[in-house]
Parts: C-alpha cells; sequence; structure tokens
C-alpha cells in the first residue's frame, strides 16, 4: 500500500476512534438534564467534531503536497488532542465512562503521532 | 435437395439466434450505461447532502452561541465555511464522476452496429474538457492517469473496436476511479454524523437551560426533535453500539423517544454498492457471455437505481 494510503487509513482509524468517544458523550448527555453538565459535554463534544472534521478534510485531499502538509499539521495538533483526553476526566463525572472516552481519545492520538 | 434445404434452415436458425444475441448485448450496455449514469446522479446527490448537513450544524451551532453569550442571534445568511468538503473538491469529484459515464458512453458506443462509433459531439467536447481539468486539479496521480485514459478512450477512434477488449484494457483503470469515490464516501458519512450528534448535544443544552429558567415549553421539545430527525435523514451511522449501551453507564435510559439513539441511514453504503456492481458488470463485459453480461448488468440497474431513490427519499 502505498505511503499515501497507508496515512489516510490512519486518519479513518482515528476518525472511527473519535467516533466512539463521541457516542460516549452523546450518550451521557440523554442521561442528564443538569444545564452546567451540557453546556460542558457541549463544549468537548465541539471540540472532537471541530478535530473529525479536520481529520476527513485531510482523507479528502488528493494532491500529494497539500496532503503532506495536512497531515502534519495534524501530527502536531495530537498534543493538543492529548490535553482534551484530561479534560474530559474533569467533565465526566462518571470514572467509568471518562476513562472509556480517554482511552479512545488516547488510542487516537497514538495513531496520529505515527503520520 | 434435402440437405441444402436443412442447412440453409439450420443457417437462418443460427442467423436468427446471432441476431438475438446482438440485441441482447446492445440492450445490456444501455442498461450498463444508464447504471453507470445513475451512480453518478446519486454521488452528486450525496456530496450536496455531506454540505448540506455540515452548514446546518454550523448554522445551528451560531445560533446556539447566540443565545448563550446571550447576543442578538444572527438572522442574516451568513456564508457557510465548509469543513468536509469545499467548492472545489466537489468539482474535482465531478470530474471522477464525468470520466465514469464517459467510459460507460463509449462501451455503449463500441457495442452498435454502426462502423462509425464516435460519442456525439457534446460526450467528445466533454471527454476534451475531461482532458484538460483533471491535469493540475490536484488529484494522485493514479487517478489523474486513470481520467485521462478514460477520457483518451473515450475520444479514441482506432484501438478499441471490440467491447471485451475495451472492458478488459480499461478494467484496472476504472477500479481506480471507482476506488477513490468508495472510500471518501464511507468517511462523509462519519462527518455528517457527528454534525448531526453534536446538533443534539447542543440543543438539549438550550432546553436544560430553558427549564432551568422555567421557560421550557413543549413546543420546544417537538421543534428540537424535528431538527434532529431532519438532519439523520440526510444520512447518520451511530457510534459504535458501545457507545449506546445503557449497560456503558450503569444508568437507567433517559425517557426521550424511541428514535432517541437514531437508526442507521446510511447512504455510502448503498453508493458503494453500486460502484462495485458498476466495476463487477464491467468485469462481466470483459470476460463473460451475454448470458453472464446481462444478469451483472441488472444487478448494477438494480444497485443504482436503490441509491438513487435512497437519495432522493433523504433529500424530500
Amino acid at each position: 500500500m502505498a505511503t499515501q494510503d497507508a496515512q489516510k487509513q490512519c486518519l479513518l482509524n482515528a476518525v472511527t476512534l473519535l467516533r466512539s468517544a463521541e457516542g460516549l458523550i452523546v450518550q451521557l448527555s440523554r442521561n442528564t438534564t443538569d444545564a452546567d453538565v451540557l453546556v460542558q459535554l457541549n463544549t468537548e463534544f465541539s471540540y472532537i467534531d471541530s478535530f473529525i472534521s479536520q481529520l476527513l478534510h485531510a482523507q479528502a485531499i488528493t494532491d500529494d503536497a497539500t496532503f503532506d502538509s495536512a497531515t502534519a499539521a495534524i501530527a502536531q495538533q495530537a498534543s493538543a488532542l492529548q490535553a482534551e483526553e484530561s479534560d474530559i476526566k474533569k467533565v465526566v463525572a462518571d470514572v467509568a465512562t471518562a476513562a472509556k472516552i480517554s482511552g479512545y481519545i488516547g488510542q487516537a492520538v497514538s495513531i496520529l503521532a505515527t503520520l | 435437395m434435402q440437405p441444402t434445404k436443412l442447412t440453409a434452415i439450420c443457417g437462418a436458425l443460427l442467423l436468427v439466434e446471432g441476431c438475438a444475441g446482438l440485441s441482447q448485448l446492445q440492450s445490456s450496455m444501455s442498461k450498463f450505461d444508464q447504471g453507470a449514469h445513475q451512480v453518478a446522479t446519486s454521488e452528486a446527490a450525496f456530496y450536496a447532502n455531506v454540505r448540506t448537513a455540515d452548514c446546518t450544524y454550523q448554522n445551528y451551532e451560531s445560533i446556539i452561541d447566540s443565545v448563550k453569550q446571550k447576543a442578538p442571534v444572527n438572522l442574516g445568511t451568513s456564508a457557510c465555511k465548509p469543513t468536509i468538503l469545499t467548492d472545489d473538491e466537489i468539482a474535482t469529484r465531478q470530474l471522477l464522476m464525468d470520466a465514469i459515464t464517459l467510459y460507460a458512453d463509449k462501451i455503449q458506443a463500441l457495442a452498435t452496429d454502426d462502423s462509425n462509433k464516435s460519442l456525439s459531439d457534446d460526450s467528445q467536447k466533454l471527454a476534451k474538457d475531461l482532458n484538460s481539468e483533471i491535469k493540475g486539479s490536484g488529484v494522485a496521480t493514479e487517478v489523474e492517469t486513470a481520467v485521462v485514459a478514460i477520457s483518451e478512450m473515450a475520444l479514441d477512434q482506432r484501438r478499441f473496436k471490440d467491447i471485451k477488449d475495451a472492458s478488459s484494457s480499461m478494467e484496472p483503470t476504472l477500479e481506480v476511479v471507482v476506488g477513490a469515490l468508495k472510500a471518501e464516501n464511507t468517511s462523509f458519512i462519519a462527518g455528517l454524523s457527528s454534525k448531526t450528534d453534536g446538533t443534539e448535544i447542543a440543543l438539549r443544552t438550550i432546553l436544560a437551560d430553558e427549564a432551568k429558567h422555567h421557560t421550557l415549553t413543549s413546543s420546544d421539545v417537538i421543534a428540537a426533535q424535528q431538527v434532529i430527525s431532519a438532519m439523520r435523514a440526510l444520512g447518520y451511522v451511530p457510534s459504535t453500539p458501545s457507545a449506546n449501551d445503557e449497560s456503558t453507564t450503569g444508568k437507567p435510559r433517559s425517557a426521550g423517544t424511541g428514535a432517541q439513539r437514531g437508526a442507521t441511514i446510511d447512504p455510502a453504503a448503498k453508493l458503494n454498492e453500486a460502484l462495485d456492481s458498476l466495476v463487477a458488470a464491467n468485469k462481466a463485459i470483459a470476460t463473460v457471455g451475454t448470458g453472464g453480461i446481462e444478469a451483472s448488468v441488472n444487478d448494477l440497474v438494480a444497485r443504482a437505481e436503490a441509491a438513487q431513490a435512497f437519495q432522493a427519499a433523504l433529500t424530500k
């Protein structure tokens, strides 16, 4: 498989993991009516969605040079995603769920670091 | 005399059977062309839906931000900034779909009885334009090479005389173009679904805030439900099943509609099935007899029609 193909598969794998994290956040939002908690969940979700859009946009790039720039930028921003992993634990009260969400994000970070 | 008459009768029967076979083949190539065009149309509609969902989410996010920040709500027509597919990227993908339909048009032309197997003037112009526009469009090198090869095949007058030879020679080329489209269809659905889930959380936030201030009404809840239903209808694949498992949270499922978690609506899967059947039909043209080609092309048309009907239902 060509290098770009392998990198694009990495992006898709990271998207899948981040979607799993999102799914848990959505489930949490359905189980609370606390406005303050929902504001925090909304903020965390928005950040992950924004990152997913960035990954999908990179995956859609076909020009080699532009793709290389996009993946380099993503690899650099993986550290910010890692910070998100910590923030989730402060926002989500349920320890087990917070660990699952952080786990998905952490796996995505590991994959993106290989770009 | 008897053997000569018998021979003549047998010859006539063979001729009739041969003509019937040729007509069936031409009918199959017509269906092949029809299926290819339907797949291309469905693909274009899917991209339009991706854009709609992206912009819809942005719109609700901006409204929600205004309400949360107690700032004036923007009722103007703000320009959407696409986050998944830009206009240029959609235009590039249109070139790939033009390549697919041109290819099918040429195959159909090769199957005719005419000595002149050229495409129409409009199709020839499309092929020439495609040849120049794909260069420098930013597509991957192998995709550009494949599209150029298809445009040259569409304009060719000498090399391809036989549909089996043409479809066999062009099989790898067609697979490159189809493969590029298929990979993205799956990823775009993930983006759509993320926008929809995000809107759901944002709306829940608003409703909770209204409830906190004792201003929540049933109309607000109904309106929010309608927004989510409309967005999911564009295409929605929930995240992994474990994410929606109540055992994950240990808490009872919250009150809400039965459709709370959202059924899977996956136009990408239908499109990819149709694209796969296009490749399979081309392979059949290259390798098997008339009967096998007919079966394969019928499958293409069925899947292309299913994909087209699916998109039409989503955009209602």
